[in-house]
């Protein structure tokens, strides 16, 4: 079973730019269902405090006898310390989406996003240089909380630079997380962006990480967020295998 | 002495217009028919995958090398251009067997895995089985040729082009014949 749980779609709805981006929505779900993932979540992203009375825009697709589960997620990009975010479960505006994630700008708050934040995961913003390093006593403290940290493939596929920066930190998250809670995802914004989970997988022996990890993250731990951390929809989620044996078979 | 191990990779390329086959949504020809929506980003590249075979073999494996090389610079082309051939490649289906040597057989993986696009137009490669013998490698590429050219003679049947479709009944029996034939 396959996870792609960051699909970007943007917030407004009912313009030309919104019909536009649905169809782009359509092509790379199609694409996705094609390629052999089973769950995909969509995720808006939100800079800053969330206003008051937000709304989850996420729109799910009517896919009539397609074997594919649709997510809500909920991205915040954080930068201010002093500001409460009011991410809790308390709150009805963060719940009302499936997954909750933050993404942190600076140390601090990679910090708080690491020690307090309710979050499911922790995204940075891999393509560039990482303003700050990563430390394995934080990044600790996340794994303990079981919390999960994104590697988003699709910059990589498009540029150059990008791909170099997105190696370099991608073997410094393994390295202090030692492999454990890391979940590869996409961020296409286009169709063209994506990649076949055993491609993506692949990538990661290449880049001489320990390979079984990633085959985990793209498969097993999510279902494990999904089956204990969330609420009424993840409770139905039933067990499924990890095809990770049969993956080493491929690629060996 | 020991023997020199290979590993064939089957491929698929998946171009903006290929269509997947799920029927509840919208395939690329139906959407080419409402003007008011541009085709852009995954674009109207201009060709139909239907009916222009529009790469040889020779570009495609220039494809390859080209990103190998800028991914892995000389050091990979030079690892890897020794074994490296394409066994082949249907241009009906975009289905295609590339030999390379066990040891580089994820380098040219992840190479292929960052092509996005080849002879201009956006496409991606997605692996669909890694073999040791070119024996199951080409039962596994006959099966989904199959299933590719019966899914694409449906979608012709039902565009009633039916030129096409002959083309493509046709196109099956060749491609077993085809597959079957390749040299080991």
């Amino acid at each position: 079973m396959f996870y792609d749980l960051n699909i970007p779609v943007s917030a407004t709805t009912g313009s030309a730019a919104a019909a536009q981006e649905q169809l782009e929505t359509k092509k790379r779900v199609e694409l996705l269902v094609h390629l052999g993932y089973h769950v995909v979540a969509y995720n808006h992203e939100v800079v800053g405090k969330l206003p008051p009375h937000h709304v989850n825009p996420i729109q799910k697709l009517d896919l009539p006898g397609v074997n594919l589960k649709q997510l809500s997620r909920l991205t915040l990009v954080v930068d201010d310390m002093s500001q409460n975010y009011g991410l809790n479960t308390s709150n009805h505006v963060v719940s009302s989406y499936d997954l909750v994630a933050v993404q942190p700008t600076n140390e601090k708050l990679f910090q708080a996003a690491c020690s307090t934040f309710e979050v499911d995961i922790i995204s940075l913003d891999m393509s560039a240089r990482l303003p700050f390093y990563l430390k394995h006593s934080t990044v600790g403290m996340a794994i303990e909380r079981g919390i999960y940290f994104e590697l988003g493939y699709s910059a990589a596929i498009r540029d150059a630079s990008a791909r170099r920066n997105l190696i370099s930190n991608a073997q410094s998250l393994i390295r202090v997380t030692r492999g454990k809670n890391i979940i590869l995802t996409s961020q296409a914004m286009r169709a063209i962006e994506l990649r076949g989970p055993y491609d993506i997988i692949n990538l990661n022996t290449v880049r001489a990480v320990a390979s079984t990890e990633p085959i985990a993250s793209l498969a097993e731990n999510e279902q494990w967020k999904l089956g204990t951390k969330r609420k009424k929809e993840s409770q139905q989620t039933e067990a499924t295998s990890l095809p990770s044996k049969k993956a080493k078979e491929t690629k060996s | 002495m020991v023997r020199f191990k290979n590993r064939y990779i089957v491929f698929d390329i998946i171009y903006a217009d290929t269509p997947l086959g799920l029927s509840s949504l919208p395939s690329a020809h139906a959407l080419r028919n409402q003007p008011d929506i541009a085709l852009e980003p995954f674009g109207d590249t201009g060709r139909h995958n239907l009916r222009t075979p529009a790469l040889s073999q020779k570009d495609l494996i220039f494809a390859i090398k080209d990103s190998i090389a800028e991914n892995f610079g000389d050091y990979g082309v030079g690892m890897t251009q020794r074994a490296l051939t394409l066994k082949y490649f249907s241009p009906h289906t975009n289905v295609g067997i590339l030999r390379v040597s066990r040891e580089e057989a994820n380098m040219v993986w992840g190479a292929m895995t960052f092509i996005r696009q080849i002879k201009g137009n956006p496409c991606l490669i997605k692996v669909i089985h890694v073999t040791g013998t070119i024996k199951m490698c080409q039962l596994k590429t006959i099966a989904y040729d199959r299933d590719r050219i019966l899914y694409l003679r449906r979608q012709a049947q039902l565009m009633q082009d039916d030129e096409v479709a002959s083309r493509l009944t046709q196109a099956i029996h060749e491609s077993k014949s085809e597959i079957d034939a390749m040299e080991i």
